[in-house]
């Protein structure tokens, strides 16, 4: 809120400089921003907490000044004179919803003369960032900014009757308010009527037909107090936001309506040379709750932790106008001015005392701490390791938004998994659902770094996902590893030139994270069955019943949708459910005294038949010895069909007591031949 | 509220270094009270005033307060027998001040060339 420091210092006349006015403030919880000049005048800017609608005035700061310079308030002016009919015989009022509208009051002035303010009320209204309208406008603004009570000022010889009626508004009706705009009312509205149609959006804004015009000699003033949540429900429906409405969401003081219209009829016999009717129609249903409290020493002393003495908390509560009456020695009982809702119950008294003897004077002490040090969770742990072995092979930690677009992560995830959570109030459009993968997020990062030059691009993150539950409640957040690998497999070395990155780069990684975070985990490979990969270069992990890994090139369609320059390659773990598998503890057996035999073979294998089926195969075969198997060659091209590929499997025994003979081994290496062939169809190379 | 002080006075010293000092001030979040938002000195110009604090010396960096006793009650805890303080902080915010980053596109965009700054 924009402040005027000479309207401040009208109200508490302190001394002290603008600065050192701003940090007391500040210092009390009012954060003055900044602070500049405008003409003669210092503006600050405070920003006001939402639980002081009481400093959304000037006179709220002011007595906060006074409080901390102990300076006394000057009296309020005198009441302006009366005269002619009274208020209540001019006027008939009725509160049709009183829930809604717990007071509503209204004075008249006579014969006001509308016109220009005088300069010091343009100044005023300036430094507050506001511009003159005329005298009898100004004036209600005036009011505004000084009690932090809007009023609204209505020309009473267009009111019908004249008769004020507060209602609720009818289906459909019709209100063309001062900005101009025709505006369509619902029940759940209330509105200023006369006796034939709305004139006012209650506590919002005032209507067109009843403004104040040049040729207005009689004011009707109404001052009121209108339920905080009616005034926003109104305010958002209409996407009108003002002045009044910011003050009626917040809360007014009930009891300082009176004052508030006062002021208004002195302002209008001073600036527009009216005159007030004797009387204030006031219809009052306000609950007034009694709000004596009780604020024990021992309380402050523990929410505070240190003593500042009976003296220091007394002479605080009575220098915020709380009027402390000591109790007994244990502390003392308060009654809050009305003026501070705030205030509710013994903590806020003790937030009270702090803030009045400044936070400076709160003593600093580190407490006491276990003696036994934290160990990291297993979740943790996990996480740690996961970030140490990525980083171990050359990628960098990413950071991404936990949301994403509609529909930008559907082909990351298997078409039976639940619908993306959709958030209320999403901060932009494309992030407006809760992410069920981490891969969208990185492989736009990825696209970034590849249009912005970077050669080798890997990245990772760790974070969680958001899986809705099919019988509802909280989602599912497990935490998941993802990373993405672009542009060349490894970084220029002098030893040759660098390959483009692969499936098997990736697919190599997926593994190697698994065997580090939980070691000799059995995994079972097969094919990724996820829209967003490549079907021949994509591969899931499986292990004991969950899934625990998916791998691939990104397919050539959503590469093209979205526009990347190159291929990527991604992965995802998920280190949740890699919680959930025993990592057996490794146990020593006796070595082999014999040495390993090997056999290579080179078979021709169509495109369609993936290696673990041949790998099936080969360890099907009876053995002499305990085999195992690995690829040490891999070719495709000239002399081979284009959907064949040659490998080269070497095969070796392990034998545990005696030495193998040759005519054992060849046996078992025909045998392979034989079974491959009769099995896959798959040829020797020759 | 003294031993949230020193604890945000230890953590902050760890975090960035024994010259810095930290300040509370009063501050409105419903769920602690008394309630506070706390600055830490500024560690481009040390509490004299500069561009990066506005002037001012001090960075906002969080808020914090004692448990309100509403909060308790909610949960089924005894606000006469139990108190507590909490403390939030913009984990980004840390990150900028530390490593002197003047705009937080920068945390989420992942350049390569940037992340390489920080190796683990």
């Amino acid at each position: 809120m924009l402040v005027s420091l000479s309207w401040l210092r009208a109200l508490c006349p302190v001394d002290a400089g603008a600065s050192e006015i701003a940090r007391a403030l500040t210092a009390r919880g009012l954060t003055v921003d900044d602070h500049l000049s405008v003409g003669s005048d210092t503006v600050f800017d405070v920003d006001v907490p939402a639980n002081r609608p009481d400093c959304l005035g000037h006179l709220g700061l002011a007595r906060e000044l006074a409080a901390a310079f102990a300076v006394p308030l000057p009296p309020r002016p005198e009441d302006a004179g009366v005269a002619g009919e009274p208020a209540d015989r001019a006027v008939r009022v009725f509160v049709d919803s009183p829930e809604l509208c717990p007071r509503y009051t209204a004075r008249l002035v006579r014969g006001v003369r509308v016109g220009p303010s005088p300069p010091w009320v343009v100044e005023r209204l300036q430094s507050c960032g506001l511009r003159s309208i005329n005298n009898v406008v100004d004036a209600s603004n005036l009011v505004l900014l000084e009690l932090s009570q809007p009023i609204h000022t209505f020309d009473l010889d267009l009111l019908d009757e004249p008769t004020v009626r507060v209602r609720r508004a009818a289906p459909g009706e019709i209100l063309t308010t001062l900005d101009g705009a025709e505006r369509t009312l619902s029940p759940d509205m209330l509105v200023i009527a006369d006796a034939r149609r709305p004139v006012a959006l209650a506590g919002v804004m005032g209507g067109a037909d009843t403004e104040i015009r040049d040729s207005t000699t009689n004011v009707l003033i109404e001052a009121a107090a209108f339920l905080p949540a009616a005034v926003r429900t109104t305010a958002r429906a209409l996407e009108m936001k003002s002045d009044a409405s910011h003050r009626f969401e917040r809360g007014v003081d009930v009891e300082g309506i009176v004052e508030a219209q006062e002021m208004a009829c002195r302002l209008l016999a001073e600036l527009a040379g009216g005159t007030p009717a004797p009387g204030i129609v006031d219809v009052d249903s306000a609950s007034r709750p009694e709000r004596a409290l009780l604020l024990r020493l021992d309380r402050v002393r523990l929410l505070l932790g240190f003593d500042p003495g009976e003296d220091s908390v007394g002479s605080a509560l009575q220098a915020l106008g709380l009027r402390p009456k000591s109790d007994s020695g244990e502390g003392f009982r308060v009654v809050p001015p009305s003026w501070r809702p705030d205030l509710q119950r013994e903590a806020d008294l003790v937030e009270e005392v702090a803030r009045h003897m400044g936070y400076d004077a709160i003593p600093s002490r580190l407490p006491p701490a276990p003696g036994v040090p934290g160990v990291p969770s297993e979740v943790r742990a996990i996480v740690e390791d996961c970030r140490d072995v990525l980083t171990g092979f050359g990628f960098r930690e990413a950071y991404t938004y936990s949301m994403v677009a509609e529909g930008e992560d559907d082909p990351f995830v298997p078409e039976s998994s639940p619908t993306a959570i959709v958030l209320d109030n999403p901060i932009a459009e494309h992030l407006s659902r809760m992410r069920r993968s981490l891969l969208p997020g990185l492989v736009r990062s990825a696209d970034l770094n590849l249009r912005r030059g970077t050669a080798d691009v890997r990245l990772f993150e760790v974070g969680r996902i958001f899986e809705a539950r099919p019988e509802g409640g909280l989602p599912r957040e497990p935490i998941h590893a993802g990373w993405v690998w672009a542009g060349a497999a490894a970084p220029l070395h002098w030893g040759g030139p660098s390959r483009t990155v692969g499936f098997h780069d990736v697919a190599g990684v997926v593994e190697a994270v698994v065997e580090s975070l939980r070691p000799r985990t059995a995994l079972a490979i097969s094919r990724a069955e996820l829209g967003a990969l490549h079907p021949g270069r994509s591969a899931t992990w499986q292990s004991e019943g969950y899934s625990v890994a998916t791998a691939g090139e990104l397919h050539p369609s959503l590469r093209s949708r979205l526009d990347l320059s190159e291929s990527i390659f991604v992965a995802e773990i998920d280190l949740s459910a890699l919680l959930r598998l025993a990592s057996p503890e490794p146990r020593n057996t006796a070595l082999p005294r014999v040495p390993a035999v090997s056999r290579d073979l080179s078979v021709v294998v169509p495109e369609d038949v993936a290696f673990t089926r041949v790998l099936e195969v080969l360890e099907s075969v009876a053995a002499p010895a305990p085999a195992t198997f690995c690829v040490i060659d891999r070719y495709a091209g000239k002399g081979l069909q284009p959907n064949e590929a040659a490998l080269t499997v070497r095969g070796m025994l392990q034998p545990l007591e005696k030495s193998l003979t040759d005519p054992e081994i060849e046996a078992w290496r025909a045998e392979l031949v034989r079974a491959l062939h009769a099995q896959l169809g798959i040829r020797i190379r020759s | 509220m003294a031993d949230l002080k020193g604890t945000l006075e230890a953590v902050w010293k760890r975090f960035f270094g024994d010259a810095v000092r930290t300040r509370l001030r009063p501050g409105y979040f419903p769920f602690v009270e008394p309630g506070c938002e706390y600055d830490i000195s500024c560690r481009v110009c040390d509490g004299s005033g500069c561009k990066t604090c506005k002037g001012g010396g001090w960075i906002e960096l969080g808020g914090a307060g004692m448990v309100h006793p509403a909060v308790f009650e909610a949960v089924g805890i005894d606000p006469e027998i139990w108190t507590g303080f909490a403390f939030g902080l913009g984990i980004d915010r840390i990150a900028m001040m530390r490593y002197e980053i003047d705009d937080l596109r920068l945390l989420l965009e992942n350049d390569s060339r940037f992340l390489a700054q920080f190796p683990a």
